[in-house]
C-alpha cells in the first residue's frame, strides 16, 4: 500500500509541467533517433548531458529515460517500413514486419508494435514498482567483494553472449577498464595515462567517447558504401490490428514482455539478445511456425514488447544496485552523479521524490508515445525522405558540438573524432562497441571496489570466494569463461544463428 | 582488404604491443602492495589480461588458420570501400577543430556544412548551400539563444 501511494505521488510530480515538457522532449528525440539510423539513444543521450546540468534532477532523468525508451517505439517504424531497423533492438522486427508490409499490411504491424510496447511498458512499470525496493533491500547487505564480483559478472554476460569471438569481447572489456583508468586516482590522486593533457586529468568522457563510438564511427561506416538511400513507396492504411490480429499476438506479447523484463534485470545483458530469444521462443510454441518470416503479426508483436520492457527493465539495476547496464544507462548515472544524487540501495530511500517520479513519467512517457506513434506517424515517415546527403553532417555536427560543449574544450572534439575511427577500425576488424563501453563505465566502480576488498582482506584475493553473494556471482562468471571450451556452441550464437536462418 | 583470420593476427599484434606498453607504464605509476594497493595496480591487471588474451587470439588464429590459407585469403574482400568519403569526412571534421575558436561557432559551421553536403554527400552546389544555411541559422537559435551554450564567437565577434 506504501508503494501505492508514492505511485501516486509520484504521478503527481511527473505531471508538473517542466517534468511533462521535458518527458516530451525525451520521447519525442527518442522516437526520432529511433527511426534515423546511425544515431541511437547513447549517442542523443550523450548529446543532450550538458543540458541536464541546468535542469532538476528529475526532469532530467525523465527525459534521458524517454530517449531511451523512446527509441524502442522508433526502432520499429524503419525496421518495418524499409527493412532497416533503426535501432539494433528491432533487427527482429525486420523478418516479419518488413512481409506485413509488403503484403499491404504495413498498418497494422506498426500498430501492434505500438500497442504490444505500450502494454509491455505499462506491465514493466509494475514490475520496477515491486522489484526494485525489493532488490535495493537486499543490496544493503552488499559490501565491496559483493559489488566487485556483481560488476565482473555483468561484464562477463557481455563477453558471454558476444556476436563475434569471445575472445576479442574479452579485449574489449580489459581495453575499456584501461581507458577508464585514465586521469586522477580516485584513492592517491596520483595522475594516471595524461600525458599533460588537461582534458584528461578527469579522465575521458564517457559521453564523448559515445559519441564518437556510436555516432561518428556509424556515419563513417555508412559514407564507405557511398550516399544513397532506400526510397520509401509503401501506403499505410488502418493502423488499428484486427480481432484476428489482437488473438494472435496478446500472448505473444506477455510473454515477450516478461522474457525482455527479467532478461534485462542482468546486468551486461542488452535490449537485442532478449528479442532474439523471444521471436525463437514464439516460433516454438507456434502451430505455423513455417510461416514466421513471411509476414506473421507475432513475429512483431513478441520482439517488439520485449525491446520496450528491457529498455525499461535495464534501469532496475542502476536505480536500485547502482550499476550501470550499458552505455545509456551509465550516461544517466553520470547526469544523477552532477545533481549530488548517487544512485545505489540507498537511493530509493534517500531520493523518493526522483525514483517515484521517474516512475510515474515512464507511465505518462507510454501513452505520449502512443499517441506520437500512431496518429502521427506520418511526421516519421517524412523524416524517412530525408536525404542521407543531409543528415549525416547534422549527426557530425551534433557529436562534435555536443562534446565541446561539455566542457567547452577542443581536445574533447578530438577525442570524439579519434574515438569514431577507433569504432570504425573495431566493426572493421569485428570487434564489438558494448564489452569496450561497458569496461570503461564499470571501470572506476569497479577498481574502487576491488582495491577497498584487497585492505579488507589484508591483500587476500580470497575474499571473493568467502562470502556467500559473491560465491555465487563469481562462480558464475568462472562458468560462463569456462564453458565455451567445452561446448562447440555457446548460447547467443545459438540464437542468434536460429533466428537468423530465415 | 583482408580476410578475417588476417584482421585477427594483426589486430591482436597491436593490442599485444599496448598491454605491453600499459603493463610497464602501470608498474611505473606503482603497484603498491596487496594490502594497500598502488594507483597502478587496476591498469596493470588489466593490461597483463589483455595481453594474454591478445596472444591467445593470436596463437589460436595462427594454429587453425594455415599461413597459406591466410595469403589465399587476401584480397578477397567483396565490398569496395569509399576510401575518398572516410577521408573527406575526417579530414573535414579535424580542421572545424582547428577553426572552431578561430573563426567561430557559426562560420566554421557553415562551412564545414557545405563541404560536406556538397563534397561528400554529392548535392548539387545550391542544394548545399540552402541546407549549409539554414543548418547554421537554425544551430546558431538552438544553442546561442534558446541553451545559451556560450559557443566561441571567433572574429565575427567585432561585428556584433
Amino acid at each position: 500500500m506504501e508503494s501505492f501511494h508514492f505511485l501516486l505521488t509520484g504521478l503527481d510530480a511527473a505531471l508538473q509541467p517542466i517534468n511533462l515538457l521535458y518527458g516530451f522532449i525525451g520521447v519525442f528525440l527518442g522516437t526520432l533517433v529511433g527511426v534515423l539510423p546511425g544515431i541511437g539513444p547513447s549517442a542523443t543521450i550523450a548529446l543532450l548531458l550538458p543540458i541536464t546540468f541546468k535542469a532538476p534532477a528529475l526532469a532530467s532523468v525523465i527525459m534521458l529515460f524517454g530517449i531511451m525508451y523512446g527509441a524502442q517505439y522508433g526502432g520499429s517504424t524503419t525496421s518495418i517500413l524499409v527493412n532497416i531497423p533503426g535501432e539494433a533492438s528491432s533487427i527482429i522486427t525486420c523478418l516479419d514486419g518488413y512481409q506485413m508490409a509488403r503484403k499491404g499490411r504495413a498498418g497494422p504491424a506498426l500498430g501492434m508494435a505500438a500497442f504490444g510496447s505500450f502494454i509491455a511498458g505499462t506491465l514493466t512499470l509494475l514490475g520496477i514498482i515491486f522489484l526494485a525496493p525489493a532488490l535495493a533491500e537486499f543490496a544493503l547487505r552488499f559490501g565491496p567483494p559483493e559489488y566487485f564480483a556483481l560488476m565482473a559478472f555483468g561484464l562477463t554476460v557481455v563477453i558471454y553472449l558476444a556476436r563475434e569471438s569471445m575472445a576479442k569481447a574479452l579485449m574489449m572489456t580489459f581495453f575499456g577498464l584501461i581507458l577508464a583508468s585514465v586521469g586522477f586516482d580516485p584513492v592517491t590522486g596520483n595522475l594516471r595515462f595524461t600525458y599533460d593533457i588537461l582534458a584528461l586529468r578527469d579522465g575521458l568522457g564517457l559521453a564523448q567517447v559515445v559519441m564518437g563510438l556510436y555516432g561518428v564511427s556509424e556515419v563513417l561506416l555508412t559514407l564507405e558504401r557511398g550516399v544513397k538511400r532506400t526510397i520509401f513507396e509503401t501506403e499505410i492504411k488502418g493502423l488499428l490490428p484486427n480481432s484476428k490480429d489482437w488473438r494472435d499476438s496478446i500472448f505473444p506479447i506477455l510473454r515477450g514482455t516478461t522474457i525482455g523484463f527479467f532478461m534485462s534485470i542482468i546486468p551486461g545483458m542488452s535490449v537485442v539478445i532478449p528479442t532474439f530469444v523471444s521471436y525463437t521462443l514464439e516460433k516454438k510454441l507456434s502451430k505455423h511456425p513455417e510461416k514466421f518470416g513471411t509476414g506473421v503479426i507475432e513475429g512483431v508483436a513478441a520482439p517488439e514488447s520485449c525491446n520496450n520492457a528491457a529498455a525499461s527493465g535495464g534501469s532496475i539495476p542502476l536505480l536500485s544496485l547502482g550499476i550501470p547496464t550499458g552505455a545509456s544507462t551509465a550516461l544517466v548515472f553520470g547526469a544523477l552523479m552532477m545533481h549530488g544524487v548517487t544512485p545505489g540501495p540507498l537511493f530509493i530511500k534517500d531520493h523518493p521524490q526522483i525514483f517515484w517520479g521517474l516512475i510515474g513519467s515512464m507511465y505518462i512517457g507510454n501513452v505520449m508515445l502512443l499517441a506520437l506513434n500512431l496518429p502521427l506517424i506520418g511526421i516519421w515517415v517524412k523524416m524517412l525522405k530525408v536525404p542521407y546527403a543531409i543528415l549525416f553532417p547534422l549527426i557530425l555536427f551534433f557529436c562534435l558540438i555536443g562534446s565541446y560543449s561539455i566542457d567547452k574544450s577542443l581536445t574533447d572534439m578530438l577525442i570524439t573524432i579519434i574515438f569514431g575511427v577507433v569504432g570504425y577500425l573495431m566493426k572493421k576488424f569485428h570487434y564489438e562497441g558494448a564489452p569496450l563501453v561497458l569496461g570503461l563505465v564499470l571501470g572506476p566502480l569497479m577498481e574502487n571496489a576491488l582495491r577497498r576488498s584487497l585492505i579488507m582482506s589484508k591483500g587476500s584475493f580470497a575474499i571473493f570466494f568467502q562470502r556467500p553473494i559473491s560465491i555465487v556471482l563469481m562462480g558464475m562468471v568462472l562458468v560462463m569463461l569456462i564453458s565455451p571450451l567445452f561446448t562447440k556452441k555457446r548460447l547467443a550464437e545459438e540464437i542468434v544463428r536460429q533466428s537468423e536462418e530465415e | 582488404m583482408m580476410g578475417d583470420a588476417r584482421k585477427s593476427v594483426y589486430s591482436s599484434l597491436l593490442f599485444l604491443l599496448f598491454s605491453v606498453y600499459i603493463s610497464i607504464e602501470s608498474y611505473r605509476l606503482g603497484l603498491g602492495t596487496l594490502r594497500m594497493p598502488g594507483p597502478g595496480i587496476f591498469p596493470f591487471i588489466a593490461g597483463v589480461a589483455l595481453g594474454v588474451v591478445s596472444l591467445s587470439l593470436l596463437f589460436g588464429t595462427l594454429l587453425t588458420e594455415p599461413l597459406k590459407k591466410m595469403v589465399a585469403e587476401y584480397g578477397e574482400d567483396s565490398e569496395p570501400i569509399n576510401w575518398q568519403n572516410i577521408f573527406l569526412t575526417l579530414a573535414a571534421m579535424l580542421v572545424y577543430v582547428a577553426i572552431f575558436s578561430w573563426l567561430g561557432f557559426v562560420l566554421s559551421t557553415f562551412l564545414i556544412m557545405i563541404f560536406l553536403v556538397w563534397a561528400v554527400g554529392g548535392a548539387r552546389w545550391h542544394v548545399s548551400l540552402v541546407t549549409a544555411l539554414s543548418i547554421t541559422i537554425a544551430s546558431y537559435l538552438l544553442f546561442e539563444i534558446a541553451l545559451d551554450a556560450q559557443l566561441p564567437k571567433g572574429v565575427l565577434e567585432a561585428l556584433f
